[in-house]
């Protein structure tokens, strides 16, 4: 242990608190983006600070500062315990902590090359290239950007607990908006929308995406979709493709199996969810070739984890095995409640923040079949992809997607392109029906860095492997007007 | 910290930068967050940050680095990093240089209460235990938070700009909980004595026990009466589109409509940051002051927001409502400029009377993940939740199952028929946005009740 998280863990246990957790984090961040072939902006951060979790008085407090030094820790150990005395005034039985061996580590990051070795001017340059090349006639933006995250994270508790964590992450995407008459705006996105794909990897990564090579297509469909006909509506066969497959998992399987939201946690914020213990084990969630998995342990995903916000070790769990639910993503705290081991969910977003139940690596098994045989196996029907909108209702059962492209389906072969595709359904109905699943040459790790939970906000990094599936009789094209 | 401190930090560094312009924003804030549900606090949390965030310029090349360490080294190191950033950079041919200082008008603006900035933790949970209590009395499980944020806001510039804001924010919110039901409250002040946890905790019971046992209506086309919390989830996802960026970007519905009649004469939007019926914030990101927007005004369309950077792009003089937030970022594109005080104009009628000129329609307590699906128009899809009632011959009569809606919101204004002369102030991390990594709430919407003919919706939850 160091000697200023042995400080902080001292102060606390002399202060009177049972437990005590300190992260220290020192983290340095650089966004970039080009906006048709000029520099929009380049923003290097750095972030450095810790944050204090005690219990004293069987209940929880936490105080944080970007001030690192002797003096700071301890007037934040002695803030966190009074929040705790003051949090017992309303306490109805004390935390309890499911046991967890304590571990002394050290996790090295998984980038081959780091991002910030390159020069900005090569990153800046390869986003202006592919910009550029996007901005064929009838393109109003055309946009690129890019995301480097570099952190080191020391975790060291009062139960013995010493890990530090290396990390790196890199990300980038392209996208293209094109305007056509009377208002209508399309956009597509390379690899995905927002902001793009990411991992926990090196500049290789990015490399590895092409960028240049993907930026003209994807200019392409975008004004094609302006020409395309309007999403049919009704009820059909759908096959969702990889990208809004992540999504789908995301809305509808990752946040209603996290334990906080089940327990209300999340009731004034976000909401709760159907998943509610009652169902566990024996709910039908999906078809039974359906089997989605809670797995930190994917090398280079995006919510890849070693250990937890709480020291926990990262273990995969089947949230639903053979369409049926098993298990919840949660924390020391409530998984004794529902007869379960922690399996390393805990995450904060920073140091400022006190840790919550948050997806890792969220996936759906893939399946056996080809892209072919998904698209044949369905007569009348529609093939979306390329996430663009999303709304799912406060238990997680009633969702909207749009997707940004999608081809009617019919007899077996992709025909005319649909723009603005939609579909809606509640949760389990639509997993129920799911009677296909590409296999694993079509499967990929998606890497989503805007996952948004708890008060205050936290933004978590996550990532959902995913290969296309397909859906039987779901609503399609919902009509507003 | 304080005016004099910051400034004077700010200052050495801005002296110490190699660049031919610099610019410093700072915000400090001591935020204090109690979460309770299942009527016990689950999460008790204190933060002490400060965000830095500076750009440079040499010449065209522009670059910007951030920190959170606010000592005289990490303000050296910070502006020596941007600096060195926009030297990488290629020129960038629209930055029109860094705004040079305008007056701003600071007296008598207010937004900050001592008593808020200072207090304690134990305060916090005797409050919260008024909410919890309320909803323990009727078998109910309460749910929310109880935020207290004292932040101050300082820029300055190589270009003289020095301005500096300092603020409190009181926030309480409460979901409450049945077996089949739920209400909501919510009530936020810059002072802390204007929180009344009996109002707030009285408001969610009530809306919970009243839509107990909710019934199932088809989805389709419906008269509705939307409280302010419905109308922010909406206002929240049509602001996007008020921006100049958006203008640029071809998504803004205002777009070659200004003077005409575009909405129902009865609404008016505006952003006005003097405005101390909201949360005041008297200049933006880049210390330009705040000047009143009107997006609609009796229904015609009006102007949108500028910072320096459109406002030089597209011939115009900025607004002040530069977000300087670094994009991308980890909070998804933000459309800077953004408008961050949000009013609509007061109607005169009244939430009840509203009800009772309805046949048969829908009361909304709170739409919730309200997500854009069409630009055109401003198409919106999302839920309802904590309180959706049948209206029935001028009265909400019972609870009804959350329905999806999937609405323009501009044919959505342009049906709003009346509107309440109460107005809800609707206070940042609820009614604003997050800035500067998502740390420091800001701002505020103040906003009405409304009701409106022919709202669609499109769906119904289990």
């Amino acid at each position: 242990m160091d000697k200023f998280t042995e400080r902080v863990i001292a102060a606390a246990r002399g202060l009177g608190a049972s437990y005590c957790d300190c992260r220290l984090i020192d983290a340095e961040r650089e966004d970039m983006s080009v906006v048709g072939g000029a520099p929009h902006a380049v923003v290097h951060a750095h972030q450095r600070g810790f944050g204090v979790r005690v219990i004293a008085n069987g209940a929880w407090g936490f105080s944080s500062s970007s001030v690192v030094s002797d003096a700071e820790a301890d007037h934040i150990v002695e803030e966190a315990v009074t929040i705790a005395h003051a949090s017992a005034l309303a306490k109805k039985k004390d935390v309890v902590l499911a046991p967890v061996a304590s571990s002394q580590d050290m996790i090295p990051h998984q980038a081959d090359v780091d991002p910030f070795t390159i020069p900005d001017s090569e990153k800046i340059g390869l986003l202006a290239e592919a910009t550029r090349a996007m901005m064929l006639p009838g393109v109003v933006l055309a946009r690129g950007q890019m995301q480097f995250l570099k952190e080191r994270k020391i975790f060291a508790s009062s139960e013995g607990s010493y890990i530090v964590q290396d990390r790196v992450q890199s990300g980038a995407g392209i996208s293209a908006m094109a305007a056509g008459d009377k208002g209508d705006v399309q956009i597509r996105s390379y690899p995905t929308s927002a902001s793009g794909d990411n991992a926990q990897s090196g500049w290789e990564f990015v490399q590895a995406m092409k960028l240049l090579d993907h930026a003209e297509p994807t200019a392409r469909e975008a004004l094609a979709l302006l020409s395309a006909k309007p999403c049919p509506s009704g009820v059909k066969d759908l096959v969702v493709g990889g990208q809004q497959l992540a999504l789908q998992i995301h809305e509808s399987c990752g946040h209603p199996t996290e334990l906080d939201r089940v327990m209300g946690m999340e009731a004034s914020f976000a909401g709760t969810s159907f998943l509610t213990p009652d169902k566990k084990g024996s709910f039908r969630y999906g078809s039974d070739i359906v089997n989605l998995t809670a797995d930190p342990t994917i090398p280079h995903a995006l919510g890849g984890l070693a250990y937890d916000d709480e020291g926990v070790r990262g273990r995969k769990v089947y949230l639903v095995w053979g369409g049926i639910f098993e298990h919840y993503l949660n924390s020391r705290a409530s998984a004794p409640v529902v007869g379960e081991e922690p399996m390393g969910a805990m995450r904060a977003d920073s140091f400022a923040r006190c840790p919550i139940v948050r997806m890792v690596s969220i996936n759906l098994e893939p399946g056996d079949l080809t892209f072919e045989q998904l698209i044949g196996g369905v007569e009348d029907g529609l093939y979306v992809d390329g996430i663009k909108s999303w709304s799912i209702d406060d238990r997680r059962l009633n969702f909207q997607f749009g997707s940004e492209i999608g081809w009617e389906i019919r007899g077996g072969k992709l025909q005319d392109m649909v723009k603005n595709p939609t579909y809606t359904g509640v949760t389990y109905e639509f997993w129920r029906s799911c009677d296909g699943i590409g296999g694993p040459e079509l499967y990929h790790v998606w890497g989503l860095d805007n996952c948004g939970k708890g008060e205050p906000m936290q933004t978590a990094h996550v990532s959902h492997g995913t290969s296309p599936a397909r859906f039987r009789h779901v609503q399609v094209g919902v009509l507003h007007e | 910290m304080s005016r004099e401190q910051l400034h004077g930090l700010m200052n050495d560094a801005l002296k110490a930068s190699d660049a031919d312009q610099t610019e410093i924003v700072i915000m400090t804030s001591n935020s204090a967050l109690t979460w309770y549900a299942e009527n016990i606090i689950h999460q008790n949390v204190a933060d002490h940050t400060a965000q830095v965030q500076v750009r440079a310029a040499h010449g065209k090349k522009v670059g910007s680095a951030s920190t959170t360490d606010c000592s005289p080294e990490g303000l050296a190191l910070v502006v020596q990093q941007a600096s060195h950033a926009a030297r990488l950079m290629p020129d960038d041919p629209g930055f029109p240089g860094l705004p040079s200082p305008q007056p701003i008008a600071e007296a008598g603006i207010g937004g900050w209460v001592a008593a808020t900035a200072v207090s304690p933790p134990g305060e916090r949970v005797l409050v919260v235990k008024k909410v919890i209590e309320r909803a323990e009395h009727e078998g109910l499980r309460a749910a929310g938070t109880y935020q207290v944020q004292n932040s101050e806001l300082a820029v300055m510039s190589s270009m003289g700009v020095a301005a500096y804001h300092q603020y409190t924010v009181a926030a309480l919110k409460a979901v409450v909980m049945g077996d089949d039901s739920s209400g909501y409250g919510l009530m936020s002040s810059a002072d802390i004595a204007d929180i009344d946890p009996e109002a707030t905790g009285e408001q969610a019971v009530r809306t919970a026990v009243e839509t107990r046992h909710p019934t199932e209506v088809e989805p389709g086309a419906f008269e509705v009466v939307l409280s302010p919390f419905a109308v922010e989830e909406l206002m929240s996802n049509l602001v996007y589109a008020l921006s100049a960026r958006s203008v640029e970007q071809h998504t803004c519905f205002l777009e070659g409509h200004e003077g005409e009649q575009i909405v129902s004469p009865i609404v008016s939007l505006y952003d006005d940051g003097l405005d101390p019926a909201g949360m005041p914030v008297p200049f933006d990101f880049e210390g330009m002051p705040k000047r009143r927007v009107d997006f609609l005004t009796q229904g015609k369309g009006g102007n949108v927001v500028y910072d320096s950077y459109y406002a030089a792009k597209m011939g115009r003089t900025t607004t002040g409502h530069s977000l300087q937030q670094p994009e991308p970022n980890e909070i998804g594109p933000c459309p800077c400029p953004y408008p961050l005080n949000i009013f609509m104009g007061a109607g005169d009628s009244s939430e009840a009377d509203m009800v009772s000129h309805v046949e048969r329609g829908i009361y909304v307590t709170r739409f919730w993940y309200g997500s854009l699906v069409d630009p055109r128009g401003a198409v919106v899809t999302g839920m309802t939740r904590d309180g959706t009632y049948l209206i029935e011959n001028g009265h909400k009569t019972h609870g009804i199952q959350n329905l999806r809606f999937t609405q323009g919101l501009v044919d959505m204004l342009a049906h709003t028929v009346e509107i309440s002369r109460n107005r809800a102030v609707l206070a940042s991390p609820f009614g604003g946005v997050l800035v500067m990594a998502s740390s420091f709430g800001i701002g505020a919407m103040v906003l009405p009740s409304i009701r409106a003919e022919g709202f669609q919706f499109t769906g119904v939850t289990r």
